[in-house]
């Protein structure tokens, strides 16, 4: 039996032509609106297309400083908390030197001053425990890993350097253990020893202030920074989708402008049948 | 099976080639035996009212529909407005896209009701800017 050949009516056949004229076009239309964007390529439109990768990227390297500078409050947080506990150390050695100072026998003043010393000790192990990501600033500023520069910029050229300062008991708060100076001298006890020691003490607290305040005020800075690091991105990822997004507004004035072109009658209606106008001039 | 439509008094439809009006005092059922072009009153766009160019469309599938004689000119014309659409508002290609299949399929009422929906997209872009609503 001889085979049917597929014949097309002229209709669709002229829908077809129309298609496939029509449809490269549908798809470079499709291809914007998957990736909601206009511009999709260098080639589409070069400036806005580089001018908006420069935008994305300058985003991308603030986002990085911006997560550099979130970990730089937290390594300001352990110095701080580092610093609280140290202040609670002194105050228990506070008064452990001040009970000394009124200890009935030697043998009293003894115990205390090994507790004092305990405590003096612990003050160095919380010093060494206070680093956050290698970098501790309780230590001293000449040691390795007690200084860290925030880097602002995308450059690094605007930065913050938060600088260590020594929080261990003897060397940097200049504490001075029980032993070093005697609490119990020739069988007695040395009250001008013990209250040089609380002095001692006393200084140290007021030198933890100060390098707290100091703490605080970084913090401010780098905390501006991030707020203003937020905003420049996201002023850079608005400009960036401004020159590459979808814009319904846009699409709303090029609809009216195609509504006012069609009205001018350069797109004609006019040719429906006569047959089809009349049936149409019923309604 | 048979299609049953409702025509209230005075309602208007276009069923195959003929305008068909309930003259009675009543409303009437309808059954429709065989598969012809069926336009209630309510669907049909009128040259004047195709006022914009989601609203041409529509005019120009109904066309299509009602005088499949002249098909060929009306996809000419559809093309090209759908064309025109899709270039000032992207954003309309998906609602465009399930229109054309219906096209290509030759189920031209199915398409005339998905553009029922384009006309709302148009009119929800056009209301984004400023004289959006004035009427050409």
């Amino acid at each position: 039996m001889a085979m049917q050949p597929i014949t097309l009516t002229s209709g669709m056949r002229a829908n077809l032509v129309s298609l496939q004229q029509t449809n490269s076009f549908m798809e470079v239309t499709q291809k914007r609106l998957a990736s909601g964007k206009k511009v999709n390529s260098a080639l589409d439109d070069p400036v806005a297309y580089f001018t908006a990768v420069a935008h994305e990227q300058r985003a991308t390297d603030l986002a990085s400083r911006k997560d550099e500078m979130s970990e730089a409050v937290q390594l300001v947080k352990a110095a701080d908390t580092g610093i609280e506990s140290i202040k609670t150390l002194i105050a228990a050695a506070k008064s452990l030197a001040t009970s000394a100072l009124s200890a009935d026998t030697t043998a009293a003043a003894s115990t205390l001053a090994t507790q004092y010393d305990e405590v003096l000790d612990q003050i160095d192990l919380m010093v060494a425990d206070s680093g956050y990501k290698g970098v501790n600033l309780l230590k001293a500023p000449t040691d390795p890993g007690s200084t860290l520069t925030v880097k602002f910029d995308e450059t690094g050229q605007s930065s913050l350097s938060l600088q260590g300062f020594d929080a261990s008991a003897v060397t940097g708060l200049s504490l001075v253990s029980s032993t070093t100076s005697a609490w119990v001298s020739g069988g007695a006890i040395s009250t001008a020893n013990i209250e040089a020691a609380i002095t001692a003490l006393d200084n140290a607290t007021i030198t933890l202030r100060t390098e707290s305040s100091k703490l605080a005020n970084n913090l401010s800075i780098i905390t501006a920074r991030q707020e203003f690091t937020q905003g420049m991105i996201n002023v850079l990822k608005d400009g960036a989708a401004n020159l590459t997004n979808a814009d319904m507004n846009e699409e709303g004035a090029n609809m009216l402008m195609l509504q006012t072109r069609q009205a001018l009658g350069t797109t004609s209606l006019s040719l429906a049948s006569q047959a089809a106008q009349s049936v149409l001039r019923l309604f | 099976m048979a299609l049953k439509l409702s025509l209230k008094p005075g309602e208007r439809m276009i069923l195959g080639g003929a305008v068909v009006m309930n003259g009675g005092p009543s409303s009437c059922d309808l059954l429709i035996e065989n598969r012809v072009p069926i336009l209630r009153e309510k669907d049909i766009l009128t040259e004047e009212q195709a006022d914009s160019p989601c609203r041409r469309i529509y005019y120009t599938i109904q066309l299509m529909y009602i005088d499949e004689g002249n098909l060929a000119a009306y996809t000419r014309l559809y093309w090209s407005l759908v064309r025109d659409v899709v270039q000032a508002a992207p954003s309309t290609v998906f609602l465009i896209d399930a229109i054309n299949e219906q096209i290509l399929r030759q189920r031209y009422y199915q398409a005339l009701k998905l553009t029922r929906k384009l006309i709302d997209y148009e009119e929800e872009v056009l209301s984004r800017v400023s004289g959006g609503a004035q009427t050409l």
